[in-house]
């Protein structure tokens, strides 16, 4: 069993409760099994043979949304997402994967993307034959998110990719990076579907592979490498630290916009799991107009709108809502008028609870308003 | 009798609950059972260790009003179903541990912060909300409970009522006890009382101090209003190291009969200091370490600091200064994370107990006593963390590194080592208690604490809770039948 490699977090966890009041899950749910001491009680008696996972078991298993607040908050050396993980691969080892997350799997499997939607829409809004290139500089990775529910950031990126002349292209292939079979528990075919998607990414031979989604950075920067899939001579970026660069370099200058307030959420793969916090705020920090009020909880310790669950709103809608309104109402304390993630799938969470005199946006759509809009009326 | 999981009868009470709260609010998952039927008690995390079931729930159900909490004690009643009531779970006396089944009633849905009245310094709160969750949000208007205890992140207002708990600035602010000035309660009825709105009258009995500690035997507390307190504009800390206990309780004592207000004392004795300071904070030294705080206004904090420093340093004394007081401060917590903790398989208990300033050397030297002539395999620690114009807590500790495997030997050791240590600790004027409850672990020792006494308060269980659905077999109260 894999959770073995896991049996210091699963014992320390079991009888803990010190991380309780960050868990995402716990705190929406109030539900003692959703929290990390929860799932070490059930995976402690799996992992001895006090118990087996049933449907139940599993269910719990598949309620976490991985956002890693426990892993932040704990001062002993414990990681339950990486538990939770294991647990998932090994009752997909038992095939005893509930469902859903089998119709989830067969999507991504058939169609390269967990909505199903077929292949061919994936450059609906984007115009992707007419930015296909055979080797290019930069590879932008657009991703499933922005591809099918917020083809609006692809096209912003696309804009700020031309206003700073940069020699890209995207992906004729382009496919699910394989992160949200990950995160179900099917190893062996996220690891497949990595392979090929690495693979067609080396044949561009780019310096840079850039993505606006985070879930696919953290792909590229620490799953692949775990599978063996290195990119050797190539730079991984998230879209902020390339448009944080690009300002650096003057390549893009965003002019005057009309005066607003805003208020930036971290994720948690571009924050916690990899340290992007600067960037984004100089990104805002630099367009003229634009005034930042941070919220209450940030950088590691910010709210979690389960984005980081890959898939975690199609098996949980309801849990998925509550997160993003707990997110909206921290927003809605400081004032602003826009909330702004670095994440399409945050933003799609995000704008399913609507509020009332606060609008969401993508970074990356504010600089592309920014650089190629007209200017601010004076 | 309890109801059994197999039975169709379970479908029927399904229905009613589901009825009240829906039924994304009720539970009768294999998962919630495992998580439900441990708490921060030892016997049932081993229990768990050993691959026993631990005593589970039928049901959990998560109210989110009053008026839901209500109905569902009327159902629990009607079925003649114990009822006992769950906040975060985090206690450690088994104090919420359905140990007939039946149903739990999970309080954190009840989260809600309903006034923060700034004119009066009071907060009011439904009683299911996380204590860090509520002091996040105090401290965003500037005030604060200063209910500050290591189980802030996981506990709730209403188990801090339930068991009258304590917090590290309790020396300044007291207890919840102190703290608190009203209270809604749901009574096994379902009758919905409210205490009168402020404390200090002279219209009777204080009812609102009858359901604090009574950890929900006598009823479902669901709403509080606390005493808050502007934050202070500055909290000093300096550490001292004495040569001996003693000495570091003749300082504490001296402190409080001077009628300083700390916020914090703490004094650890030889051992913990050689164990727990020198591994959580490193400070490498032998004797007592003692830290005190002061907070308020940065010049009342000075004035104060400087006569306790003078009070610290008539006595024979290493002084650490601010730092390796501060430290402590910043690093509070961090004596509960698993890396510090005791845990399984070691067997330990938290003896914690208060007495008079006369008292509370000889009850700490008469625990210690019993533990290393009559129990060899056992270690004993204490720190004094609550100090009291009148004496102060001792936070004693008993470890066993190797327990026996045998879960039952391991549990009538474990009982063994608890009467024999707090029978000592009474004999010499302490209590069972100061401030995590009673539960399950302590209860057959209420009616030698109290005397003839205890009469008086199972004649109150009995008149307040006729069917014994709440939380039975708790707090000495007879089990359910």
């Amino acid at each position: 069993m894999l959770i073995s490699e896991h049996a210091t977090t699963i014992e320390s966890c079991r009888f803990c409760f010190m991380c309780r009041h960050v868990c995402t899950a716990a705190v929406i749910s109030g539900r003692e099994s959703d929290t990390p001491r929860g799932k070490g009680l059930i995976l402690f008696k799996v992992l001895k043979g006090h118990a087996e996972y049933n449907a139940e078991l599993v269910d719990t298993l598949y309620r976490c949304c991985l956002c890693g607040l426990c892993d932040t908050w704990c001062k002993a050396d414990c990681h339950p997402p990486d538990a939770v993980l294991a647990a998932r691969a090994d009752l997909v080892a038992q095939g005893k994967a509930p469902f859903a997350v089998q119709q989830i799997r067969d999507r991504v499997l058939q169609t390269g993307n967990p909505f199903g939607l077929p292949g061919e829409k994936r450059w609906g809004a984007v115009g992707g034959p007419s930015r296909f290139r055979e080797r290019a500089e930069v590879v932008y990775y657009v991703g499933c998110d922005t591809a099918y529910r917020q083809p609006q950031i692809a096209a912003a990126f696309l804009n700020i990719l031309d206003a700073a002349h940069a020699d890209f292209t995207l992906l004729r292939n382009e496919r699910s990076t394989g992160k949200p079979l990950a995160l179900l528990g099917y190893r062996d075919e996220a690891r497949a579907m990595a392979a090929r998607l690495a693979a067609d990414i080396q044949a561009a031979r780019p310096k840079i592979l850039v993505t606006t989604c985070p879930s696919a950075f953290d792909a590229f920067q620490s799953d692949y490498p775990a599978m063996g899939l290195e990119f050797r001579g190539i730079e991984v970026l998230h879209a902020t630290q390339y448009i944080d660069r690009l300002m650096e370099q003057g390549a893009i200058v965003p002019r005057e916009q009309p005066a607003a307030v805003a208020t930036f959420l971290d994720g948690t793969y571009l924050g916690r799991t990899h340290a992007v916090y600067d960037e984004p705020r100089r990104i805002l920090g630099r367009i003229p107009g634009w005034t930042l009020r941070e919220m209450i909880w940030t950088r590691e310790l910010a709210y979690s709108c389960g984005e980081s669950g890959g898939v975690f709103h199609l098996l949980h809608p309801e849990s998925s809502h509550n997160m993003a309104a707990r997110v909206l109402d921290e927003a809605a304390k400081t004032g602003a008028n826009v909330l702004i993630t670095a994440c399409p799938a945050t933003k799609t969470r995000l704008q399913a609870s609507d509020r009332p005199n606060l609008a969401v946006r993508d970074i990356v759509e504010v600089v592309a308003d920014a650089v190629t809009g007209s200017d601010a009326p004076a | 009798m309890p109801l059994r999981t197999d039975s169709y009868l379970n479908e029927f009470l399904y229905t009613e609950l589901a009825d009240v709260v829906g039924s994304e609010n009720v539970s009768t998952s294999a998962s919630d059972k495992i998580a439900y039927s441990c708490d921060y008690y030892w016997i049932p995390e081993l229990w768990i260790d050993r691959g026993r079931r631990g005593p589970e729930p039928d049901m959990v159900v998560h109210p989110r009003s009053v008026e839901e909490v209500s109905r569902i004690c009327r159902i629990a009643g009607k079925h003649g179903i114990p009822l006992t009531t769950w906040g975060g779970g985090s206690g450690s006396q088994g104090g919420a541990l359905p140990i007939h089944g039946g149903i739990v009633l999970d309080t954190k849905k009840l989260h809600r912060i309903l006034e923060i009245d700034k004119t009066s310094l009071t907060v009011t709160a439904e009683t299911g909300i996380i204590m860090q969750h509520l002091e996040w949000a105090l401290a965003q208007e500037g005030v604060g409970t200063m209910h500050e205890p290591a189980s802030i992140s996981c506990a709730t207002l209403g188990g801090f009522l339930g068991h009258r708990g304590t917090g590290v600035l309790s020396t300044k602010y007291g207890k919840i006890e102190d703290m608190v000035l009203a209270l809604e309660v749901v009574l096994a009825d379902g009758t919905v009382i409210n205490t009168l709105p402020v404390p200090r009258h002279a219209s009777g009995p204080d009812l609102t101090q009858l359901f604090l500690g009574s950890e929900g035997t006598f009823g479902v507390m669901t709403k509080a209003t606390l005493k808050i307190h502007p934050l202070p504009e500055v909290r000093r800390f300096h550490a001292f190291v004495f040569p001996d206990l003693h000495t570091g309780l003749e300082a504490g004592r001296q402190l409080m009969a001077r009628r300083l207000r700390p916020c914090v004392i703490r004094l650890y004795d030889e051992a913990e200091t050689r164990r727990l300071i020198r591994r959580v904070l490193g400070i490498d030294k032998d004797g007592a370490y003692l830290v005190f705080g002061f907070d308020g206004d940065r010049d009342s904090v000075a004035l104060e600091l400087s006569k306790a420093l003078a009070i610290c340093r008539a006595l024979p004394h290493e002084d650490l200064g601010p730092n390796l007081g501060q430290d402590w401060w910043d690093h509070r917590y961090d004596f509960f994370f698993p890396n510090h903790m005791f845990h399984l398989p070691q067997a330990f208990g938290t003896l914690d107990t208060v007495a008079t300033f006369a008292n509370i050397e000889n009850v700490y030297c008469a625990m210690k006593r019993v533990v290393e002539e009559q129990f060899p395999m056992a270690r004993y620690i204490g720190h004094f963390s609550h100090w009291y114009e009148w004496g102060c807590m001792l936070y004693a500790r008993f470890i066993i590194d190797d327990p026996p495997e045998d879960a039952h030997e391991a549990a009538q050791l474990y009982n063994r080592v608890w009467d024999a240590c707090l029978r000592a600790a009474m004999q010499h004027g302490g209590l069972l208690n100061e401030h995590h409850g009673i539960g399950l672990k302590l209860g057959r020792l209420m009616r030698e604490l109290y005397g003839p006494a205890y009469g008086v308060l199972e004649n109150i269980k009995q008149t307040i809770d006729p069917g014994n659905i709440m939380n039975p077999g708790k707090m000495g109260f007879p089990a359910f039948r």
